[in-house]
């Protein structure tokens, strides 16, 4: 439904209609500010991103082919943007192939048991202390519903090593969000 | 695949990130601007005008290709000035320097120099 409404916003906004692309940037600036944010690791750096993500996309917009989806285009101008601003031509993919250790962790059912104001503060903490990689493919594969074919593409990472970041960063995140909130009730009691 | 769900459950409820108040009226203003800066540049050239001037070009040619082959060779004027052989030293200068200039540009657009 929102790929229709997103190709419609498109032609409007192509036949001059300018002030419909507010809907596009209303709809999407979340996930671009999180995915540049991700990447980049500072607020002012990613807002800075994503402003300049939608300009850019608005002056090439007529470049936008509707074979593959407009979030999909849109997140490649981000990787791009703030890979750019980096400095880095593409994702550090090293250390990758290394043996994946299955550690005692946390799972998300017991996670999800936790209903706590601050919540936000260290789902956000355990995601900021992954490696750059993981946290990016996190994101794409988890927020920006990216599969893992549109990661590979956009990153450049193939397709298996995805999979083992995706692994890795799933179990990395769970240990930590537990031990994060182990930590704070232990400071309760 | 339940635990996926699970995560993104829990991914999109805590670990979404939100630009500030404002962002949607930055973007847009920086658009409308970006928009009517485009709308008021009038193009150097018109495309049509290159394809006209360019087949113009072309059929220019293929008449005198085959005038060349149905007339005699005459010639309509005789160009018989004689230059001083200083002019083409300082045609061959004016040659090399021009092109060392537009390198020298276009490299340094490639590669724009850093000032502090």
């Amino acid at each position: 439904m929102n790929h229709t409404t997103d190709e419609i916003i498109i032609h409007k906004v192509l036949a001059g209609d300018i002030p419909a692309y507010s809907e596009l940037v209303n709809r999407y600036s979340s996930m671009v500010f999180t995915l540049a944010y991700n990447i980049i690791i500072n607020r002012e750096d990613a807002e800075e991103i994503a402003q300049d993500v939608f300009i850019k996309a608005f002056t090439s917009l007529r470049s936008y082919k509707e074979q593959s989806k407009f979030a999909t285009w849109l997140y490649r101008i981000v990787v791009n943007t703030a890979l750019n601003k980096k400095k880095l031509r593409k994702l550090i993919t090293a250390d990758i192939t290394a043996a994946l250790t299955e550690e005692e962790s946390a799972d998300v059912y017991s996670l999800l048991q936790y209903e706590r104001a601050d919540m936000k503060q260290f789902v956000q903490k355990a995601v900021n202390v992954l490696p750059d990689n993981e946290r990016i493919c996190i994101t794409m594969y988890y927020l920006n519903e990216l599969s893992v074919n549109e990661i590979s593409e956009l990153t450049g990472i193939t397709i298996a090593n995805i999979k083992v970041l995706l692994h890795r960063g799933r179990k990395r995140l769970y240990t930590k969000l537990d031990e994060l909130l182990k930590t704070e009730l232990n400071d309760l009691k | 695949m339940q635990e996926d769900k699970q995560l993104k459950e829990l991914l999109t409820k805590w670990a979404v990130q939100h630009p500030s108040a404002g962002f949607t009226s930055q973007v847009m203003q920086q658009v409308t601007s970006a928009y009517t800066s485009n709308a008021n540049t009038p193009p150097l050239y018109k495309q049509r005008l290159l394809k006209i001037v360019f087949g113009l070009f072309v059929i220019v040619c293929i008449v005198l290709l085959i005038l060349s082959f149905t007339t005699p060779a005459t010639l309509l004027f005789r160009f018989n000035v004689k230059l001083p052989a200083s002019y083409f030293s300082q045609g061959f200068s004016f040659l090399i320097t021009f092109w060392i200039v537009m390198f020298l540009n276009l490299i340094l657009k490639k590669y724009p120099v850093k000032t502090a």
